[in-house]
């Protein structure tokens, strides 16, 4: 299996069939690997965005979907895409991450690998110091590309409630990048 | 203005810092190995969650089962004097108590009815051998050791009180034979005992019996007495030993009031109390016939209400139940045959 790493947009929203949730809930293979396709990526760069470690974001995502498939037959469809289910579980179990202290245990081990992963050491820590609901936001707005209406439905939240949370990150942010800008002058 | 292109400005500084984000890939081992869990997990059905009734039962039951019988094994196991050990050896002893207690509780009966039929035994020997004089229990009984007979049985005699008791005295010591004898003679000169009576010695029978005539008291006892001045010697002798001797008398007193209302005056005119040679209304002291108006009546047609065949079978009768019981069964026989 092969994995095409996201190149653009996450595109429309997927709001799930009435057949596809009955699949799913009938642990029907096909459908779950469809799901698994479909939805792996997203998942997995929540996490990453979330916990600023890919192996942890990879463990996280995989029980992600684990968990979907064992609470399948409790889900009911509210007219939200199945993508908001997942990323409630998988906004939980980052959350249960951070309460065991795993942030910071592995931003001490975790040794950042030359390549692309040095890129993306500028954005995890920018994203480090923001809020867990703060990266959300910024995840979906600025690095998935939703709109305000889309990222309050993904995230169960209001868009003047959305808006709030961008409006605090992007200032924070912005005292990042000038902390960075900085940096880079006095070298 | 200038603020939202500050804005504009500082969202495009963010896309642009969060761009390697975008093209994140997690390794495709991980990738491969969560797609294989999620299928493999997705083939394998899960335990039902619903649980039937009996499973909740059995579980509730086995939730709280469970930890009493550890407690009490380990208990058991540990120390004898530990909660569980004693709860654990009542629990198995718990039946054997049961058995018990029940065993106890029969053998109670059984002993108290063993022990009721001793004393009633032990009480019909001790009352027959005071009676054996033939005064009754009241000359012997450690309650009244006067020597002199009193009206009215002793505290302690199982044979009876008062008429009864003497009655059965008499009864008693008939059996046993002196006693029977004693009482035939006192008899026999048709008054009664009360002329012979060691406690009334006056020459004079009078109404009412003696404290110490065994064979029964006021009417009775002179009726009996006159039934035995006839002839109990010879009864007295061929059935004293069986203890028949009141029965006899009984019978042949019976036989001598039909003679004595032979005459179709009732018993009046022969009768020693009253020998006025003229009946007089109601019944004398010593006649078996019956009182009053009906005494008369039953005097002129009451050749066969006693006979000595009828006596005879009284007696044997009332000496059958003396030795069971020596109560009023045998006096009662022996009065109306």
């Amino acid at each position: 299996m092969t994995v095409a790493p996201a190149t653009g947009n996450a595109g429309a929203l997927v709001f799930p069939r009435p057949t596809e949730i009955q699949q799913l809930q009938a642990r029907e293979e096909g459908a779950w690997a469809a799901l698994f396709e479909r939805e792996y990526l997203f998942v997995f760069r929540n996490l990453l965005a979330q916990t600023g470690n890919r192996a942890v974001a990879e463990d996280i995502a995989q029980q992600v979907f684990l968990e979907a498939l064992a609470g399948i037959g409790r889900y009911r469809d509210r007219g939200k895409p199945i993508r908001a289910w997942l990323l409630r579980i998988g906004r939980n179990r980052a959350h249960d991450w951070y309460r065991r202290g795993g942030r910071e245990e592995h931003r001490e081990v975790d040794v950042p690998t030359p390549g692309p992963e040095e890129a993306l050491t500028p954005a995890l820590d920018a994203m480090a110091a923001l809020t867990p609901d703060q990266r959300e936001v910024v995840h979906l707005r600025f690095v998935e590309g939703y709109q305000l209406e889309e990222v309050a439905g993904l995230t169960g939240r209001s868009v003047g409630a959305v808006k709030s949370l961008q409006h605090r990150a992007l200032d924070r942010l912005r005292v990042e990048l000038d902390e960075t800008a900085t940096r880079r002058e006095n070298r | 203005m200038r603020g939202t292109m500050m804005e504009e400005q500082t969202e495009q500084d963010v896309r642009d810092l969060l761009a390697p984000l975008h093209t994140a890939a997690p390794a495709a081992e991980a990738a491969v190995r969560a797609r294989a869990a999620l299928v493999r997990a997705s083939t394998v059905r899960p335990a039902p969650t619903r649980r039937g009734f009996f499973a909740r039962r059995l579980f509730v039951g086995a939730g709280v089962g469970l930890p009493l019988l550890a407690v009490s094994a380990v208990g058991a196991l540990t120390e004898p004097g530990t909660l569980g050990a004693p709860v654990a050896l009542l629990a198995s002893a718990g039946g054997e108590v049961a058995a018990s207690v029940q065993s106890i509780a029969a053998v109670k009966t059984d002993s108290a009815g063993a022990a009721a039929s001793l004393e009633a035994k032990a009480a019909a020997e001790a009352a027959v051998a005071a009676h054996a004089d033939g005064n009754g229990c009241d000359d012997v009984n450690p309650a009244v050791t006067t020597g002199t007979p009193v009206p009215g049985g002793p505290a302690d005699c199982s044979v009876g009180s008062s008429g009864e008791h003497r009655k059965n005295g008499a009864a008693a010591g008939a059996s046993v034979g002196a006693g029977a004898e004693a009482a035939a003679e006192a008899h026999a000169n048709g008054h009664g005992c009360d002329d012979v009576n060691p406690a009334v010695i006056s020459g004079t029978p009078t109404p009412g019996g003696p404290v110490d005539c065994a064979v029964g008291n006021s009417g009775d006892h002179r009726k009996n007495g006159a039934g035995a001045a006839v002839d109990a010697g010879a009864t007295a002798e061929v059935d004293a030993g069986a203890g028949v001797g009141i029965g006899a008398g009984v019978g042949l007193g019976a036989g001598a009031s039909a003679e004595a209302h032979a005459n179709g005056k009732g018993c009046d005119d022969v009768n020693p109390a009253v020998i006025s040679g003229t009946p007089a209304p109601g019944g004398p002291v010593d006649c078996t016939v019956g009182n009053s108006g009906d005494h008369r009546k039953n005097g002129q047609g009451g050749t066969d209400a006693g006979t000595p065949d009828d006596g005879a079978t009284a007696t044997a009768d009332g000496a059958a139940t003396v030795d069971v019981s020596v109560g009023g069964s045998g006096k009662a026989k022996g009065k109306k045959p």
